[in-house]
């Protein structure tokens, strides 16, 4: 499986690495070999050593033990000036951008010496030009200041930050994820002409498409270890995700839990009478029953975030009103304080910025919101917060299990059960989930499915915003389909499909499903 | 695109609509306007010795700018401290052995100044000590110093200082330094090292990742803050016409209230000198203004106090309407 024939010109070559966070292992024994004119794909679940791989190559650490070759040549890769120096750029996820300076220096920022420049002002500013019109950024965006652009137009300029560099290797870390589809385009097509010159890319994603799309070989992760490393042929999206996953018998994400349970008899608990998102849009109804999971789909900007905020009492509708339903006595929910009295749990779709406190425990984490429960005086009883927090990790299989360890230590899967166990210890009746899983591995997805409909059978209602339809398919009995800020159709039963879903989204009845 | 947005895509304004000193600098023309109404005095040549008492506190807030811009709670505690160090040494150890050639004192401040930036820059950007802590010790260190070295005021100094306080001119000497020191600096802008410092201030992360080497930037920060406070103490000799252990410290405070007040983020990234000066000037104007009206010193604390905060909550608004999307 993995090519061990000799290679003498590889670009990079990973051997035998280990790298350790304090007592975690992140990688060991990870071998990775990126060979000169290859998209090289870098797949894995959460926690499989991706990220730590990415940020070896970028110089931003250096390994336990383990040798990096470059070009043939062992290196130490000290820091990430010198990771470029050896013609290695990386793109982070994170959209890594100085507001403070110009569009055009963060374009260059980092290719001048201490003191010395080494491209003139003219030079930069025509290179930057010709890059980002390639990757779609206008010439009204250069003039711009980066904090004023939008994250999509963000990502570009750290990506033609790395493209303006002279480099063998481009690592992109799930670079596309904030990236709009004609960007993503774009940049795939200039990827494509670079690889043809010789160039190569390790290009670290989740997503099967984008990856069968793009790449010559790819290495597959799981739990440090490098499983493998399969050519284009043989990497089929189901033979990868075996090989992510480590078992044979692989559940698809299509086979619907939601459609084959039983039906659920319809106790109205949250209904919308009428309600308008913006000034200037059309009301409409919608409906949630207890023990549902309720889908919500959409194009970014088109509302769908908003219907959970005001589910969710962050903000009120501008018209109509929202009605709550428990035990017989209807309420209308005032504000998220109150929401979250009344048993809504709201879970945000930043998970870094809105939820989690990185510097505290999984155990401060997932108690924060619970804590008033269990004082008295304003003394906390640790013995039932332990307890709630002890179940919420076993019911959502957070690991590791020790509610010592530090948030900042977890992937970002399990950070995110923890967000959630979180809010499932307030015990609510109706979980308000925006995007959980964005940036969260298959193998992590499967299993949150089914304690989704795990809680929906205790008689929970989930709403389940996802920019992934195929999740949706997955998860949820009913989808929400929004489009210019108001539901357009709900979907459920025989007309709940890939195809439906993306035809109300864009508004073409017509549309092909893009995966038959 | 709206004007400011067509001036600044043209005029290389950084993108930016308004520069972020021009608050400050409306602020110090309408006290130069008060103080004129309340003094006719100062129109007529009073404004010289009013700019050359100032001069010390200016030098110094533009002492603080490159570590605050550098950002990574970067802030100097020790310059106060460090430039009246460096006075004392002047006046208590060179001039009584007789070194006192204008140029001999001159370079020995500077390079003294810059000894007390690498020290700090070392403890802060390399050694990573918050920098407050950092400065907090040799504030301590410099000031103890500074009264072992001269325990009673000393006014033995060459009578070439009196040059800076000079005011026959069409501005008082010591304008001269401020604008050489300010050329300099532009000289410095011209370089590649203002961008780092600017990306490392407003984002370090974003500076390391794309190879910006931030511990030297930080460090060479401190530097140039200490390579400034060496001026700093050299006017400050020339202003109080001699040495006084207790004087340096109580600049720090208010050359840091002068950079907050000339718009200079304290988060790192944003202003420049222009700022500080500015903020230095309004800071000195509304002193002197408050003394014209013979408000007691305890009041002007209190004034001071709540200045500051106005002004540092007014640019944060004012700022985030301005980077509003």
């Amino acid at each position: 499986m993995r090519s061990d024939e000799a290679q003498p010109e590889l670009v990079v070559e990973l051997q035998d690495i280990q790298h350790r966070y304090g007592p975690t292992v992140a990688l060991d024994g990870c071998r990775l070999q990126i060979r000169p004119g290859e998209v090289h794909g870098l797949v894995g679940e959460n926690g499989s050593g991706k990220s730590t791989v990415v940020k070896l190559l970028a110089g931003v650490m250096t390994p336990t033990s383990g040798t990096i070759r470059v070009a043939g040549k062992t290196q130490r890769l000290t820091s990430p000036a010198h990771a470029h120096r050896l013609g290695i750029v990386t793109v982070f996820q994170e959209t890594l951008v100085a507001d403070e300076c110009t569009t055009v220096e963060n374009v260059f920022l980092g290719s001048d010496g201490l003191f010395r420049r080494s491209r003139s002002r003219a030079y930069e500013m025509r290179a930057a030009t010709e890059i980002l019109e390639r990757l779609g950024l206008s010439a009204a965006a250069l003039a711009t200041p980066p904090a004023k652009l939008s994250l999509a137009e963000r990502q570009t300029v750290t990506i033609a930050r790395a493209l303006v560099r002279d480099w063998r290797l481009l690592v992109l870390d799930e670079a596309t994820s904030a990236l709009d589809l004609a960007t993503r385009d774009r940049l795939f097509t200039l990827i494509a002409e670079h690889r043809d010159s010789g160039r190569s890319v390790l290009f670290v994603s989740h997503r099967m498409d984008e990856l069968r799309l793009l790449i010559d070989r790819a290495t597959v992760q799981r739990s440090g270890t490098t499983v493998g490393t399969l050519d284009r042929r043989q990497a089929t999206s189901r033979r990868l995700l075996e090989m992510m996953i480590g078992r044979q018998d692989l559940p698809i994400a299509a086979a619907r839990h939601g459609s084959s349970g039983p039906h659920r008899e319809a106790e109205v608990v949250v209904s919308c009478h009428q309600i308008a998102l913006g000034a200037t849009t059309e009301p409409f109804d919608l409906s949630i029953s207890r023990g549902e999971v309720l889908g919500v789909a959409g194009l970014d900007g088109h509302g769908a975030g908003a219907l959970l905020e005001a589910l969710a009492g962050w903000r009120a509708p501008r018209h109509g009103m929202i009605e709550i339903t428990r035990g017989g006595e209807h309420h209308r929910v005032r504000g998220y304080r109150d929401a979250f009295r009344r048993g809504i749990a709201y879970v945000p779709a930043k998970r870094q910025e809105e939820g989690l406190f990185p510097a505290l425990s999984v155990w401060d984490n997932l108690a924060v919101a619970t804590l008033g429960r269990h004082s008295r005086f304003g003394l906390f009883r640790t013995g039932p917060i332990d307890r709630g927090v002890d179940e919420q990790l076993a019911r959502l299989g957070v690991v590791p299990r020790d509610s010592a360890t530090p948030i900042s230590a977890l992937s970002g899967g399990n950070a995110q059960k923890v967000l959630i166990g979180r809010w499932l210890a307030a015990k609510p009746w109706l979980l308000l989930l925006n995007d959980p899983l964005r940036g969260v591995d298959l193998g992590t997805k499967l299993d949150f499915y089914d304690r989704l409909q795990v809680l929906a059978q205790d008689g929970m209602s989930v709403v389940l915003l996802s920019t992934e339809i195929e999740e949706l398919l997955a998860a949820c009995d009913r989808v929400a389909v929004c489009r210019n800020h108001a539901i357009r159709a709900v979907l459920c039963g025989e007309r709940l499909s890939h195809a439906a879903i993306l035809a109300e989204m864009f508004g073409q009845p017509e549309t092909e499903d893009v995966r038959s | 695109m709206t004007i400011a947005g067509v001036i600044a895509h043209r005029g290389g304004l950084r993108g930016k609509s308004v520069p972020y000193f021009v608050p400050a600098l409306v602020a110090v023309v309408a006290m130069v306007v008060g103080t004129g109404a309340r003094n006719p005095a100062f129109y007529d040549g009073g404004w010289k010795q009013v700019l050359v008492y100032a001069s010390p506190l200016i030098l110094l807030a533009m002492a603080q700018t490159p570590v605050v811009l550098a950002g990574g709670g970067g802030l100097d505690l020790s310059i106060g401290p460090a430039a009246g160090l460096i006075s004392v040494i002047l006046a208590a150890e060179l001039i009584p052995r007789g070194i006192s050639v204008w140029w001999a004192i001159g370079i020995v401040a500077v390079l003294l100044g810059a000894l007390s930036g690498a020290v700090n820059g070392v403890l802060s950007a390399v050694i990573r000590i918050p920098p407050i802590i950092a400065t907090l010790a040799t504030y301590l260190v410099f000031t103890g110093l500074a009264s072992q070295l001269l325990s009673s005021p000393t006014g033995a100094i060459p009578s070439w200082f009196s040059w800076f306080v000079e005011t026959g001119g069409p501005v008082p000497n010591v304008t001269y330094v401020i604008v050489a020191v300010g050329l300099c600096w532009l000289a410095l802008c011209r370089t590649a090292y203002w961008r780092s410092l600017r990306a490392v201030g407003s984002n370090d992360r974003a500076a390391f990742t794309a190879g910006v080497p931030i511990i030297q930037v930080r460090f060479i920060a401190y530097v140039l803050t200490g390579l400034m406070t060496g001026v700093g103490g050299l006017v400050l000799t020339a202003v109080l016409g001699g040495a006084d252990s207790t004087v340096g410290p109580t600049y720090t405070l208010q050359a840091i209230a002068a950079v907050a007040l000339g718009g200079i983020s304290l988060a790192g990234g944003r202003g420049g000198l222009t700022g500080a000066v500015c903020g230095a000037a309004l800071l000195f104007l509304i002193q002197n203004y408050l003394t014209l009206l013979q408000v007691s010193s305890f009041v002007l604390q209190m004034i001071y106090g709540t200045v500051l905060i106005v002004a540092v909550v007014s640019n944060g608004i004012w700022d985030k309407r301005r980077r509003a999307r």
